[in-house]
């Protein structure tokens, strides 16, 4: 019992130390972005013809409500050179007729680029005016296979994907081309903000009033990717230990993707695993590389407001984590890798995979023994209260950067609502999400166990939960 | 910035300026006022100028405002890049207001104000 | 234990009521910051506008704020003007000491301050400020030194060319950013210079940097050095391809067509190549592209077909007659082609 104790307590030291530390560093990168930000050269660079073409790829599946908006609003950014490729993944509504109708798209002859392998394209279309748009139609895939074809189509240097229903502000592209104009030979990818839509004015699409959102359950996850995002992720873009770049935004140099091989279509995170993988072909390639994170490009995506939702969403993300983890366990604490191998990989295995575990199994072992009468109380309440404030540190770190810096939120009131969430996070929404962590993983030990099975021969009823491949399935995956 | 420079540069020549500081109070403003022309900014809050362009397109009431677009884009791909949606003039940013001056006059003589 | 658990919460709540408290002081300290700027700030906006339009004189600031804030909105004017307006404001701003206040700040001790400094030179800067800026070149913070290497190639001659190169290639390391930002200001105000950040002697990234200025302001005059730097580094020669396409400058055919053939060298430099030899649109490269249609490599193929196109009637020819009865891939490669 007292073993268990210290393990636990050793644990929550550990999160409050690395968290901080991120928190830190993420202070002083935000703090050196800030003197670039609003500098003269920084403007003469993007505004000079030195920014490199982007190309936007929109996987889109069933889609028919909100592409055409979508895509207009993604021709309309403030970018000088980007082009659009919208994949349909074999849409069975009428996604390809409504872009069709709307952009006046006839087909054109195209042959499918080699690089990347992905279900047939079946036509390209192209709209008669001297819009760059291409649109692909092709066989279901999955978003990741979608994406692949994307890329092999792409005409330019550096490919966005960015998901259908997603809102990019005007200045997303241009702020996350930034380090590419900087840092040409060495940038690879950069990942921007995602936010959450609900509660915020849309109008004709586009965000017109930051709001937060009414519904509680969005309220936790604004939290959330506030916590994520500027607490964490801007840390580890500081020592080039980024593991997760959001598929709902993201700029890749386009070679390196598909030097690495491109997206990978049998896992349900693909978006992390990319790039946990385009950091270990650069280093293993020996080259200089940097792989980034800013806050400041912003895209606005949905949140799920039903608990249902949000549970299925969270289950696949961590199942695509652990996925990732297991495809580059030759990483996990090899020297070789430095800051992902030794530090970021460990810790999303420690503090994501094991963490839920050691967390869940605590508060059930101190309140067995508590009730066993083997701690007392003080010594219970202590460790409870230990477990509900260790992660506070982090979300409240996190909101105080988003305050100082970016700043969408400045009511008080909305200072008030964003405190008074991150408080609450801690004492039920996290837990919750622990519980749905280990249902993730869980999921994931069973599929290759039905895997295993299968290639012994047994003859076995699928699972009912919505298996992996289904068309809708892959789609609605989303990380921050 | 950009809004007060023109806004005083018209204003000295005579014309009754209105001011809207972003995308969706201009739209307000064109709809509600009927001004004889719209100098709109690319970038602006809320909305951005194609997407009132467009707005302003859709409405038939508004449809035939004569519109002078700012953008610091002026290459072929912008113009042509399809949203060439009836904007008359483009000018570029950094401007001289002098040269706006004259543009708005253009514009208006073209359409018979 | 229960000790060391105990003290573990404690230093928890209490970090948790410092970052409250940080939130809410940071943020009302913002919120009064910005109360009284933007309470100074639509008169003074006005009054710049004003004098844009109008002419007169800048009103005489009353206070630090004020001037403070004047001096933001002069700056951002300055931004947004090109012509004879923005000549008008920055001999206003001169006049009134700002030179001479930015020269000040130059040797201020806190860093925040010579930045600030810069910027301002950076907008009003004439050739009279020359001596400043050269002492700026010195500066502690790279950042500054940047700051004045990009407006000394705005206003400087030839006479500063190596101060701003060195401190180019000193800088490139520690901010590669700010020296991009310097090295396409030479290519936009003094491309003659730039041409010596484009020899075999300068550090990689340097020149990686000037490459790519040369060839995305079309800058005629370095096409020699870029045709140079075509047997150079896989990655400079691509980016120097690029650059000559941009160019268009037919003497680089000879070059290129060697780069496109040279199967040693890499595949993103090889189909740079060929799509140079399409963008220059000389029909003398027709034998050399149609050469490597049939290539096995299919991004070089592809980018054959395309330049073929470009190339006048017999790379028009070249493409039919692939389009009709060559092999398959071909064929659709041609065909595709033919079809834009």
């Amino acid at each position: 019992m007292i073993f268990y104790a210290w393990a636990f307590f050793a644990f929550f030291v550990a999160f409050v130390a690395l968290y901080s530390a991120l928190l830190l560093l993420s202070a002083a990168e935000l703090r050196r972005y800030a003197a670039r930000e609003s500098s003269s050269a920084t403007r003469l660079m993007l505004r000079s013809p030195l920014a490199p073409p982007i190309t936007l790829i929109v996987p889109a599946y069933n889609e028919e409500a909100g592409i055409a908006d979508s895509v207009r609003s993604l021709l309309a950014l403030d970018y000088p050179q980007l082009e659009v490729i919208v994949v349909n993944d074999g849409s069975t509504d009428g996604t390809l007729q409504t872009i069709t109708e709307v952009f006046g798209l006839h087909r054109v002859r195209r042959p499918t680029p080699p690089y990347l392998p992905h279900e047939p394209v079946r036509a390209v279309y192209a709209p008669r005016s001297q819009l760059r748009l291409l649109v692909l139609d092709k066989d279901n895939g999955g978003k990741a296979d979608a994406l692949n074809a994307g890329i092999n189509f792409a005409d330019y240097p550096l490919v966005c994907s960015v998901d259908a229903d997603s809102i990019l502000e005007q200045d997303a592209l241009t702020k996350t081309a930034l380090p590419f104009i900087e840092d040409p030979a060495a940038t690879i990818a950069v990942g921007g903000m995602v936010r959450v839509a609900n509660g915020c004015t849309i109008e004709r699409g586009r965000v017109i009033d930051a709001n937060l959102p009414h519904s509680r359950l969005a309220m936790f996850q604004v939290i959330d990717y506030l916590r994520a995002l500027f607490g964490t992720r801007t840390g580890w873009s500081a020592i080039n230990g980024l593991l997760i770049i959001s598929g709902a935004f993201g700029v890749f140099r386009r070679d390196a993707v598909i030097a690495a091989g491109g997206y990978r279509t049998d896992t349900v995170g693909e978006d992390m695993e990319l790039v946990t993988r385009l950091h270990r072909t650069c280093r293993d390639s020996g080259r200089r590389y940097r792989i980034r994170y800013v806050v400041h490009p912003v895209c606005w995506t949905e949140a799920p407001e039903k608990v249902r939702d949000l549970r299925r969403q969270r289950r696949r993300w961590h199942r695509g984590c652990a996925e990732s983890l297991a495809y580059h366990w030759r990483m996990m604490l090899n020297p070789r890798y430095r800051a992902v191998g030794l530090l970021a990989l460990p810790a999303m295995l420690v503090f994501e995979v094991l963490g839920p575990v050691i967390e869940l199994s605590g508060y059930v072992v101190t309140a067995i023994a508590f009730a066993l009468g083997v701690i007392s109380i003080d010594f219970f309440l202590l460790l409870l209260a230990l477990a509900i404030l260790y992660g506070l540190i982090l979300t409240l770190g996190a909101a105080a950067l988003e305050d100082a810096t970016a700043n969408r939120y400045p009511a008080w009131s909305d200072l008030r609502r964003i405190l008074l969430y991150a408080v609450a996070e801690s004492l039920g929404y996290r837990q919750l999400l622990h519980i749905w962590r280990i249902e993730g993983f869980w999921q994931l030990i069973r599929k290759r166990e039905w895997g295993a099975m299968e290639r012994k021969g047994l003859s076995r009823t699928p699972p009912v939960a919505p298996a992996p491949n289904t068309p809708a399935a892959r789609h609605t995956l989303r990380h921050p | 910035m950009v809004r007060r420079l023109v806004a005083a540069r018209l204003a000295s020549d005579g014309y009754e300026v209105l001011e809207a500081a972003d995308g969706e109070q201009a739209l307000m403003l064109a709809r509600t006022e009927h001004p004889d022309l719209l100098v709109l900014d690319k970038v602006m809050p809320k909305f951005d100028g194609f997407e009132v362009v467009r707005a302003l397109r859709e409405d038939p009431r508004t449809a035939g405002m004569p519109i002078v677009m700012l953008t610091e884009r002026t290459s072929e791909e912008d113009v042509l890049g399809g949203l060439n949606l009836g904007v008359e003039e483009y000018m570029p940013k950094p401007f001289s207001p002098l040269e706006l001056s004259a543009r708005v006059r253009r514009v208006l003589a073209r359409v018979g104000t | 234990m229960t000790a060391a658990v105990a003290g573990v919460d404690a230093a928890l709540c209490l970090m948790i009521v410092v970052l409250i408290q940080v939130i809410v002081v940071v943020r009302a300290a913002a919120i009064r910051r910005k109360v009284r700027y933007n309470r100074l700030r639509p008169r003074t906006e006005a009054a710049i506008a004003d004098l844009v339009s109008g002419g007169g004189d800048i009103p005489e600031p009353r206070s630090r704020g004020e001037r403070a804030v004047l001096h933001d909105v002069a700056i951002e004017a300055l931004a947004d003007l090109q012509g004879s307006e923005r000549d008008q404001l920055v001999s206003l701003l001169r006049h009134h000491g700002y030179p001479a206040e930015a020269a000040a700040g130059l040797r201020a001790a806190r860093r925040a301050k010579r930045r600030r400094a810069a910027e301002t030179l950076a907008a009003i800067a004439t050739p009279d400020d020359i001596p400043i800026l050269t002492g700026g070149l010195g500066d502690r913070d790279e950042l500054v030194q940047a700051t004045c290497a990009r407006v000394l190639a705005e206003v400087g001659g030839p006479e500063v060319t190596d101060a701003v190169v060195a401190t180019v290639t000193r800088t490139m390391t520690r901010r590669p950013g700010a020296a991009v930002a310097v090295v396409l200001a030479i290519g936009m105000h003094n491309s003659p210079a730039l041409g010596d950040l484009l020899g075999p002697d300068v550090p990689a990234s340097v020149r990686a940097t000037a490459i790519a200025v040369a060839g995305q302001l079309r800058l005629a005059e370095h096409a020699p050095a870029l045709i140079a730097c075509l047997g150079d580094r896989d990655d400079l020669a691509t980016s120097a391809a690029y650059g000559l396409g941009r160019i268009g400058d037919a003497r680089a055919v000879p070059e290129l067509a060697r780069l496109a053939m040279a199967t040693e060298r890499a595949l993103p430099a090889r189909v740079a190549a060929v799509k140079a030899l399409g963008a220059i649109g000389d029909p003398a490269a027709v034998d050399v592209v149609r050469q490597q249609l049939p290539a096995a490599e299919w991004p070089v193929a592809a980018a054959a077909a395309a330049a073929l196109a470009r190339l006048g009637e017999a790379g028009l020819a070249v493409l039919r007659n692939t389009a009709t009865s060559g092999r398959p891939e071909l064929a659709e490669l041609a065909g595709a082609a033919l079809g834009q």
